[in-house]
C-alpha cells in the first residue's frame, strides 16, 4: 500500500483507533496483522520472504547473545550472509547476469541468450529497507549494545512496523525495539504531532515533488531532443523533486508512527544547506548513511587503522560503491555512489588545506559558496542517479555543457499549453519558496509540539488546503499531449 | 595511572589531532559535543590514542566507546 | 488549547476554505467551458435528432464543420468530437448520445494512431464532473480511478481530481476568458481552429510509439458493433494531418494503420484515408501537424461531405 493511495486513508485511521481501543498485550498483533496487510497489497508471496529472514534473524539473536568468543561470529556470519544472499538473489541476480553476459560478449565467447537462467520476478518492495534494518538487530546483538528479543512477534514487528517497512527510516533496535514494549496511553498531543508532520509529508510529496516530476520525467525520457535551458531546468528541479519525494515520505512515516505514540529516527535535516559533501551525508537519508558508517565504513577504518589516511579512502570508496549498489541494481547507481565516494575522499584529503583558506576568507561568504558549490555537485551527481542508462549521462552532460539549443523541441503544442505549464510553473515556484521558508525560517520545529496554537492552526489548515487544492492525485496531468 | 591523568592525556591528544585549543574533555563528552569530531576522525583519534599510550583496543572495544569515560576506562584496564 | 481540539479547528477551516476555493473555481471554469458545456448538455442531456454523428478526437473537433455536411448532404450532423479522445472515451461519448437521442443514420469514426493507446485516462475528466448523475459517465470515470461517488457527497474533492490545465482554465475563467478565442465560432459541438499556418521548422513531439493497449481495439469494435446493431452505418476515417509528419514522428505508424485496416475488413466498413489526399501538403490549411486550421475545416469538410453523401447513397 502507498501512503499516497486512497487505501490508506481507510487503512491509517482504522489502525490507530484500533491500537488505541486495544488493551496494551494484543496491540504487538494487531500492528503485526496491520503491518502484513500493508504488505501483502503489493505482491502477497512476498511475505514469505520477510518471514524467512525475521525467523533467521531471531534465532540467530538468541544464539549470539547465548555463546562465546568465535561461535558468536559464526552466527553473526550465518545471519548476514542469509540476509545479504536474499537480497543478491532478488535484486542482483539478474544485474550479475546481465553483466556476464556483456563480459562474454566483450571476449567473443558466443552464448545462446535463450539459455541464460533469468529471474523473471518483480522487486520485492521495501527489501533493501528491512533487510538492512534486520542486519542491524544481529550486528546490535553481537556487539552487545542491544539485548536478543525474546518476543518473536515483537521482533517480527521490529522488522514489519508498517511506517518504516517500505521505505525506512532503516531504524536501529535499540530506538525502536523497547518502544513496542512500552505501554503508550492515548495522548492527543502524539496524535496532533503526528498528524501534522504527516500534512507536511503529504504536501511536500502530493504538492511540489509529483507536480514537478511531470516535467522532469518529460526531459529525461527523451534528453537527446531538449536544449540546454530545458535540460538545467530539469536537472535542477530533479534536486528539489527527490528531496520533496523522499523526504516527505519521511515525514508521513514519522508522523503515522507518532499517532500511536512511536518516535522514529529523523532522517532528513535541511540537506541544501550543507557546504559539503560529508556535510550532505549527515543531512540526507541519515538513518541510511549512518547505517553504513557505523557497519561498513567505520568497521573497515578500525581494522586497517595502522594505513591512517589510506584506510579512511579506502574505506570511503568501498562503501559508496556498495551505498550505490544498495539504491538500485544499475551501473547509474554505482557511478552515482562512486561519484560520491571521490567527492569525499577529495574532501579528506583537503581537510587541513581548505581549514587554512577558512580562515582567510569572510566566513558568511565563504559558506554561502561552499553551498553553491555542493548544490550543484548534488545536482550533477542525480544526473547519473536519474538517468535511464549510461548513454543517457552522457547525452545530458553533452547537451547541457555544449549550450546546445538547436535540439530544442517544443514541450508544448500550442499556446494553449504553453499557459498550462506556465500555470504549473508558477504553483511549483511559490510552492517551492513556502516550503523553504517554513523549514528554514520558521521559529518552531515541525517535529515538536509548541505552544503557539494560533500560528499552529494557520500553518496546518494552509497545509492541508493547498493538498486539497492543489495536490496532484492524478497521474493524467501530461505537460504536452499526442494528439 | 589515575582517571583524571589519564583524561588529561587523552584531552591533549585532541587538541593535537583535532585542531583546536578549546577543546575541554570531560567523561560524560560525546563525539556530539566536539564539532570536529566526526566518523572520520574518530579514527585518527583512536590511532593517536593508542600511540600516545602504547596500547592496542580491540575493535569490540572500539564500537563499545560511548563516551570519552569508557575510553578511559578501557586505557587504565589495559595499563593495568 | 486543547490539543483535539486544534485538530478539529483545523478540518473546520479547512474544510469550510476548500469548499469556498472549489465554489470560486468551479463556476469560473464553467464560465470558461462555455463551449463544452453546450454540446456535453446536448450529448448527455439532449434528445435531438441528427442523421450524421461525427466522432473522434479534436481532429474531428476543429476539423469538421457540421455546417457544410448538413448543407452537402442534405442531412442533419452533430460533432462529437473529444479533446485528447482516445477509443475508451469515444465509447462512453457513443454510449451516452444513444442513450436519449434517436438513432442516427450513421456514425463517421474516427482513426488516428494513439486513439488505441490508454496509458492515460481521459485528457479532460473534469469536463464531466457537471454530470455525475449520469451513470453512464459516472461509471466511466470510476473505472480510471476517479471516486465520483465521493465527489458527489463532498463536493470540493473534486479538486484532489483537478489538474494544472483545468486550474489554468479556471482561472482564465476569472479572468473573464473563455475557450472560444476571439474570432473562432462554434457550430453544433463544433469549434473552429484560429487562422495559424503551419511554418517551418515544425514543432513536434517527442518521437514515441503510440501503444496499441490491451482491450482498446475490443472498445473500438465495440463500438462499430453495437452501430450494426442497430443497423446504423460506420464509416472509419484517419482525418488529414500535415505532410504525414506525425506518422513519420511516430515510429510503429504502419502497425497501428494495419490494425485499424484490420477491423474495417472485419466489420466490411470503408475506411478512408484522409491523410493522403492532396490538400495535406498545402501548409496554409492547417494549424500544426495534426490540425487542420479554420480554412482546412472548410476546404475539408465539404469534401468529407461529398464522401459522405455518396456513401449514404449506397
Amino acid at each position: 500500500m502507498l501512503f499516497n493511495s486512497i487505501e490508506f486513508l481507510i487503512f491509517f485511521p482504522v489502525v490507530t483507533l484500533l491500537y488505541y481501543l486495544l488493551p496494551h498485550k494484543f496491540r504487538w498483533f494487531h500492528l503485526l496483522a496491520a503491518s502484513c496487510f500493508f504488505y501483502m497489497f503489493f505482491v502477497p508471496v512476498y511475505i514469505l520472504i520477510l518471514f524467512f529472514t525475521i525467523i533467521i534473524d531471531y534465532y540467530a539473536g538468541i544464539w549470539i547473545e547465548n555463546s562465546e568468543g568465535a561461535v558468536r561470529k559464526r552466527y553473526l556470519m550465518a545471519s548476514i550472509i542469509a540476509n545479504i544472499g536474499i537480497l543478491c538473489v532478488f535484486k542482483y541476480y539478474n544485474f550479475f547476469l546481465d553483466n556476464m553476459v556483456f563480459l562474454f560478449q566483450s571476449l567473443n565467447i558466443p552464448i545462446a541468450s535463450e539459455h541464460i537462467p533469468y529471474l523473471s520476478i518483480l522487486l520485492p518492495i521495501g527489501l533493501s529497507f528491512h533487510t538492512f534494518q534486520a542486519m542491524s538487530y544481529t550486528i546490535e546483538v553481537y556487539r552487545g549494545n542491544q539485548k536478543a528479543e525474546r518476543h518473536f512477534g515483537i521482533y517480527a514487528l521490529y522488522v514489519m512496523f508498517y511506517p518504516q517497512l517500505v521505505a525506512g527510516p532503516i531504524e536501529r533496535p535499540q530506538n525502536v525495539l523497547h518502544q513496542f514494549h512500552e505501554e503508550h496511553t492515548f495522548k492527543s498531543s502524539n496524535l496532533l504531532a503526528g498528524l501534522r508532520l504527516m500534512l507536511w509529508g503529504f504536501f511536500k510529496k502530493l504538492v511540489i515533488a509529483d507536480r514537478i516530476a511531470v516535467y522532469v520525467d518529460a526531459i529525461y525520457d527523451h534528453p537527446d531532443q531538449f536544449g540546454w535551458h530545458n535540460i538545467l531546468l530539469a536537472i535542477i528541479l530533479f534536486a528539489v523533486q527527490i528531496y520533496c519525494d523522499f523526504s516527505g515520505y519521511s515525514d508521513i512515516a514519522l508522523g503515522s508512527a507518532k499517532t500511536m505514540g512511536f518516535d522514529l529516527m529523523k532522517n532528513f535535516d535541511r540537506p541544501f544547506i550543507s557546504t559539503n559533501i560529508s556535510d550532505f551525508w549527515r543531512r540526507w537519508h541519515i538513518s541510511l548513511s549512518s547505517w553504513f558508517n557505523d557497519y561498513l565504513h567505520t568497521p573497515i577504518c578500525i581494522a586497517w587503522r595502522d594505513y591512517g589516511q589510506y584506510a579512511i579512502i579506502f574505506g570511503l570508496l568501498v562503501t559508496f560503491f556498495i551505498s550505490g549498489l544498495w539504491h538500485g541494481a544499475a551501473w547509474t547507481f554505482i557511478g552515482y555512489g562512486v561519484v560520491h565516494g571521490v567527492a569525499l575522499t577529495f574532501e579528506v584529503l583537503t581537510k587541513k588545506t581548505r581549514k587554512k583558506v577558512i580562515k582567510k576568507f569572510n566566513k558568511a561568504l565563504y559558506d554561502r559558496l561552499s553551498m553553491l558549490l555542493t548544490f550543484t555537485f548534488l545536482c550533477l551527481s542525480w544526473v547519473i542517479f536519474r538517468a535511464d542508462s549510461m548513454s543517457d549521462i552522457g547525452t545530458i552532460y553533452h547537451q547541457l555543457f555544449s549550450f546546445n539549443t538547436t535540439a530544442f523541441q517544443s514541450l508544448v503544442m500550442n499556446s494553449n499549453m504553453v499557459e498550462f505549464g506556465a500555470t504549473s510553473f508558477a504553483i511549483a515556484a511559490v510552492m517551492i519558496l513556502f516550503m523553504w521558508v517554513v523549514e528554514s525560517k520558521v521559529s518552531y520545529s515541525l517535529y515538536e509540539l509548541n505552544d503557539r496554537p494560533v500560528a499552529d492552526i494557520i500553518l496546518s489548515s494552509a497545509l492541508l488546503i493547498c493538498i486539497l487544492s492543489l495536490g496532484v492525485f492524478n497521474h493524467n496531468s501530461f505537460i504536452y499531449f499526442q494528439f | 595511572m589515575e582517571k583524571n591523568e589519564v583524561l588529561a592525556l587523552v584531552n591533549e591528544v585532541f587538541i593535537d589531532a583535532l585542531d583546536n585549543e578549546d577543546i575541554k574533555l570531560t567523561e560524560a563528552t560525546t563525539a556530539n559535543d566536539v564539532e570536529e569530531w566526526d566518523s572520520l576522525s574518530h579514527i585518527q583519534l583512536i590511532v593517536a590514542v593508542e600511540k600516545k599510550f602504547k596500547i592496542r583496543f580491540t575493535s569490540g572495544e572500539i564500537h563499545g566507546f560511548k563516551n570519552v569515560g569508557d575510553m578511559c576506562d578501557a586505557i587504565i584496564a589495559k595499563l593495568g | 488549547m486543547n490539543y483535539l481540539a486544534r485538530i478539529l479547528v483545523v478540518l473546520f477551516v479547512s474544510g469550510i476554505s476548500c469548499q469556498g476555493i472549489f465554489w470560486l473555481l468551479d463556476s469560473h471554469l464553467q464560465q470558461y467551458n462555455v463551449h463544452k458545456k453546450e454540446r456535453l448538455d446536448e450529448i448527455i442531456l439532449g434528445h435531438s435528432s441528427f442523421d450524421i454523428l461525427l466522432l473522434g478526437s479534436s481532429k474531428t473537433h476543429t476539423g469538421i464543420n457540421p455546417y457544410y455536411i448538413d448543407s452537402i448532404t442534405g442531412h442533419s450532423s452533430y460533432n462529437l468530437g473529444i479533446e485528447g479522445g482516445r477509443v475508451n472515451e469515444f465509447k462512453i461519448i457513443w454510449d451516452v448520445y444513444l442513450q436519449h437521442h434517436p438513432k442516427p443514420k450513421m456514425l463517421v469514426l474516427s482513426a488516428n494512431l494513439f486513439e488505441l493507446d490508454l496509458r492515460r485516462g481521459f485528457f479532460n475528466h473534469t469536463q464531466y464532473f457537471p454530470y455525475l448523475e449520469n451513470s453512464i459517465i459516472s461509471q466511466g470515470l470510476d473505472a480510471y480511478g476517479h471516486r465520483t461517488d465521493v465527489y458527489k457527497t463532498l463536493p470540493f474533492l473534486r479538486m484532489s481530481d483537478y489538474d494544472d490545465y483545468t486550474r489554468n482554465n479556471a482561472l482564465k475563467g476569472m479572468m473573464h476568458q473563455t475557450e472560444i478565442q476571439a474570432g473562432d465560432f462554434q457550430y453544433k459541438g463544433f469549434l473552429s481552429n484560429g487562422e495559424n499556418t503551419i511554418r517551418e521548422p515544425l514543432a513536434l513531439p517527442p518521437k514515441e510509439d503510440a501503444r496499441i493497449s490491451v482491450g482498446s481495439v475490443d472498445l473500438l469494435k465495440g463500438i462499430i458493433e453495437r452501430c450494426q446493431k442497430d443497423s446504423i452505418q460506420v464509416i472509419l476515417v484517419y482525418l488529414p494531418e500535415y505532410d504525414h509528419r506525425l506518422q513519420n514522428n511516430t515510429p510503429n505508424a504502419a502497425e497501428v494503420l494495419a490494425v485499424l485496416k484490420e477491423v474495417s475488413d472485419k466489420y466490411k466498413i470503408k475506411f478512408f484515408r484522409h491523410d493522403q489526399l492532396e490538400l495535406c501538403k498545402r501548409p496554409d490549411l492547417f494549424a500544426n501537424a495534426g490540425h487542420l486550421n479554420r480554412e482546412g475545416s472548410v476546404v475539408y469538410s465539404k469534401y468529407l461531405a461529398t464522401v459522405i453523401k455518396s456513401e449514404l447513397s449506397k
